[in-house]
């Protein structure tokens, strides 16, 4: 066993301690769960604290009315914490619109950690003083440690060149991303970061969409340059596209670091030397890195939209291989391409594999693959209970999380149409639509508990990304959900959890977030397993933490974890109710 | 690839006062215009309310126009009048387009229980009780199906779809041998049947078959790479 260290951080435990006072709890280490959970047992209760926290900024996501594809993606986000305080900060991308091509800035809010009376915290905008405020179309927002120097970087998928802020470290941004080799000009909207040749960085996947142009385009309900009729989907005058407009190339940066020690790192186009160069381009919106075959490398996996899903295998030695149609990810259990959004993993059977969960168009179903290893997936949609409910609505974040603190991780569904017409006629589906909260039953089967988890999943909007984050450091898990030209809903935990253990790494011989590592705990007999990423499912990042909900177990038998360096780190007896910070060994 | 195909029946056979309307509403369904079809049946229907063949027709017609309610009453109306097997079937196939299985497979039932060989039936209510993931049930029904007597083409085609329902439960249920085996019988019949290829190439994949599996997914691969294209967007021009 290698040497290592883990703590609270100070500040997480100064809050802890200060709920749990006003709660009238004694000392530590009694979690907020732990009296409720005897109480009243474990419960959801999402409420919306958006403009108590002062986030209540929209997010303009193109013209309302949707003329061109270009206007229904929508705007990511990310957690981060930029200032290293030890709380999520939060990035909101903005877009812009055809007639105002230079959009409002995009947005930086500090977290203020003062929560208010009720225990919300506050959030104050600081993008000027940040040297942020991209005012190009941005889509998503892909957070990583790209130069190991502690702080998180923000990578911007924009329709134009994308923009890398180096973070300097003492709150301010600097822009690079041309310097860097990294300001790709095609419309992105997807971005991951994984250390790919396991040489301690990281490295980048850029999904991009397609080749747009406004004029090259007509505009909904005009006629093609052939005059051929204006786009319909299911008997409604709508948007053209993406079938048959040029798909933008995904791009795979490899990072050679700072050769000359100028603080600008190099990245290099190896697309093609990496073997993630296809002969038919797609529509990319979405990229997961995630080590599917456990053997200590990430696989790839791309959601296209409209045509079949890519999965690449890693190689081992920098390079991939194509092998969805085999895998059985390219398309459904039906053989149908999906037109896939969003992207998640989790090994929601605790049969220590990573299964993937995407999210597709309407009248389509969501699609869970369970990991029957290796390299072998099944659709089991319909058999564990997402495809039914999921089939009218257009989805597009998700996140697996344990939202109950029971062991088994649930899956948040963020749902809205990309076609305001379609509520014009009767078609199944609405263009504001509520999100989804499926509970895992732990027999790998999910029961859709959205009516009663809390009014924050009342709101009927068209939502995009989602992405997790304890932003009141109370040990479970709140979500921010970014909505198509509204404003977001920050949807904090309000119920009642069982034991809890968050795991932060600092990687030394790794990246330093430890990005791409694998966590397994033992707790009550079983064990659970994470893998450490930013990557939040659609155009969108979050902190690189793990999450263990433990029901009633307060202590965690065996913390083992597997660097991407391949070290082993190995903790055992861990008391619940904290975030244990892992530092790797830097020897060899 | 499920068809959920509403029986129109044959033509009109009302001499009454609704004829001529229903007569022009045949000529615009068979034209393609729904809501002039629309139109048409509901003053055939108004003249001649107790001629059931006049909102089977409406129903038609509605359902055409997604007027699933109006489509829903009309058939409603329809049953009223004439409990027919197909009317149940054609009112079961609203219920399955919105999603409502449960609903759906209860009328098909009562279409069945009106008319046990109804084939079409028969297939469609396994559909929805496989997509409610009553397995057995849906798999009693794929297998009610294989057991009738076709009469016509299209019964007989109406079995290879029930071959094929029963080969994606078996397929669910982990029992490739027997996927597969329904799978080739379905692509005999039909080799162009895309779903069919891809289950087949899966079952080879689980049954160790390796390379079987890998040329069925990329002929189903191919198929779908040249499937439907939106005609309307060129190609933008290099510049």
């Amino acid at each position: 066993m290698r040497s290592e260290r883990a703590s609270p951080p100070p500040r997480r435990a100064l809050v802890l301690a200060l709920a749990l006072a006003a709660a009238g709890c004694g000392a530590p280490p009694g979690p907020t769960g732990e009296a409720g959970a005897a109480r009243a047992g474990p419960s959801i209760r999402l409420v919306d604290v958006t403009r108590a926290a002062g986030l209540d900024v929209v997010q303009l996501g193109g013209d309302p009315g949707a003329d061109y594809i270009i206007d229904t993606i929508g705007t990511g986000a990310a957690w981060l914490d930029y200032d290293g305080d030890g709380d999520p900060d939060l990035y909101l991308a903005q877009g812009a619109t055809r007639e105002r091509p230079a959009g409002p800035p995009d947005r930086l809010f500090r977290n203020d950690r003062e929560p208010d009376d009720h225990g919300v915290p506050r959030f104050t905008d600081v993008t000027l003083e940040a040297g942020l405020g991209d005012t190009l179309w941005s889509f998503g927002v892909a957070v990583a440690d790209y130069d190991n120097d502690s702080d998180p970087d923000l990578y911007l998928l924009n329709w134009g060149p994308n923009r890398l802020y180096r973070n300097n470290g003492d709150g301010s941004f600097t822009e690079i991303a041309r310097e860097a080799g990294v300001a790709d000009p095609h419309w992105g909207v997807s971005a991951a970061w994984t250390d790919v040749d396991r040489d301690g960085d990281l490295d980048l996947y850029v999904a991009n969409y397609v080749e747009f142009a406004f004029e090259r385009y007509p505009a909904r309900g005009q006629p093609g340059r052939r005059g051929e009729p204006p786009c319909r989907w299911r008997d409604i005058e709508v948007l053209c596209g993406p079938r048959n407009l040029e798909p933008g190339p995904d791009v795979f940066f490899r990072n050679d670091g700072d050769p000359d020690g100028d603080g600008i790192p190099v990245f290099v186009d190896a697309t093609r030397e990496a073997g993630l160069r296809l002969a038919e381009e797609s529509y990319g919106l979405a990229a997961l890195f995630f080590d599917a075959d456990n053997d200590g490398d990430d696989e790839l996996y791309v959601a296209n939209d409209s045509l079949a899903n890519n999965y690449f295998i890693n190689r081992g030695d920098g390079t991939f291989e194509e092998a969805a149609l085999l895998a059985g990810l390219a398309f459904n259990e039906q053989g149908h391409d999906q037109a896939s959004m969003g992207l998640a993993t989790a090994d929601y059977d605790g049969n220590g594999r990573l299964d993937l969960a995407l999210t597709n168009f309407s009248h389509d179903h969501d699609t869970l693959y369970r990991n029957d290893g290796p390299h072998t997936f099944t659709d089991v949609s319909y058999a564990a209970g997402i495809g039914s409910p999921s089939y009218f609505r257009l989805a597009w974040g998700n996140a697996f999380a344990d939202l109950d603190h029971d062991g088994w991780e649930d899956l948040l569904v963020a749902n809205g149409h990309v076609y305001p017409q379609v509520d014009e006629q009767e078609s199944g589906t609405s263009f504001r639509q509520r999100n989804s909260l499926y509970r895992n039953l732990g027999d790998g089967r999910f029961a859709e508990i959205t009516d009663s988890a809390g009014p924050g999943l009342g709101s009927v909007r068209s939502s995009r990304a989602l992405l997790p984050a304890d932003i009141d450091a109370d040990g479970d898990l709140d979500f921010l959900v970014t909505n198509l030209n509204e404003r977001p809903d920050l949807l904090r935990d309000e119920g009642i959890k069982g034991h809890w253990l968050e795991v932060a790494l600092v990687g030394s011989r790794s990246n330093r977030d430890g990005i791409g590592a694998r966590v397994t705990i033992t707790a009550g007999g079983r064990r659970q397993t994470r893998q450490i990423s930013r990557s939040a499912s659609f155009a969108a990042s979050t902190l690189p933490v793990a999450h263990f909900g433990l029901g009633p177990e307060r202590i965690v038998e065996l913390l083992e974890i597997r660097w991407p360096s391949g070290s082993r780190s190995v903790r055992e007896r861990i008391e619940a109710d904290r975030r244990v910070v892992v530092h790797e060994a830097s020897g060899g | 690839m499920l068809m959920l195909a509403p029986i129109a029946g044959g033509a009109d056979a009302s001499q009454g006062p609704g004829a001529a309307a229903a007569q022009q509403g045949a000529e615009a369904l068979k034209a393609g215009d729904s809501a002039a079809a629309s139109a048409a049946f509901a003053r055939a229907a108004q003249l001649e309310p107790r001629e059931p063949e006049h909102w089977i027709k409406l129903g038609l017609a509605r359902a055409q126009l997604k007027q699933w309610d109006e489509a829903v009453a009309a058939y409603e109306r329809a049953l009223s009048l004439d409990p027919a097997a197909r009317t149940y079937n054609n009112l079961a196939n609203i219920y399955f387009r919105r999603g409502n299985y449960d609903k759906a497979a209860a009328i098909y039932g009562q279409a069945l229980a009106l008319d046990p060989d109804y084939l079409l039936a028969r297939f469609h209510r396994g559909w929805c009780l496989r997509q409610l993931q009553r397995a057995p049930e849906a798999e009693e029904a794929f297998r009610l199906c294989l057991e009738g007597r076709p009469q016509s083409d299209r019964e007989r085609a109406t079995q290879v779809d029930c071959r094929f329902g029963l080969g994606s439960m078996r397929h669910r249920a982990g029992d490739y041998e027997a996927s597969a085996r329904a799978m080739e019988q379905v692509l005999a019949v039909h080799p162009a049947h895309p779903e069919a290829r891809y289950y087949l190439g899966i079952a080879y994949r689980q049954l160790g078959r390796h390379d079987e599996a890998r040329r069925q997914l990329e002929i189903h691969a191919q198929a779908m790479r040249s499937r439907h294209r939106d005609p309307y967007i060129e190609k933008p021009p290099d510049e």
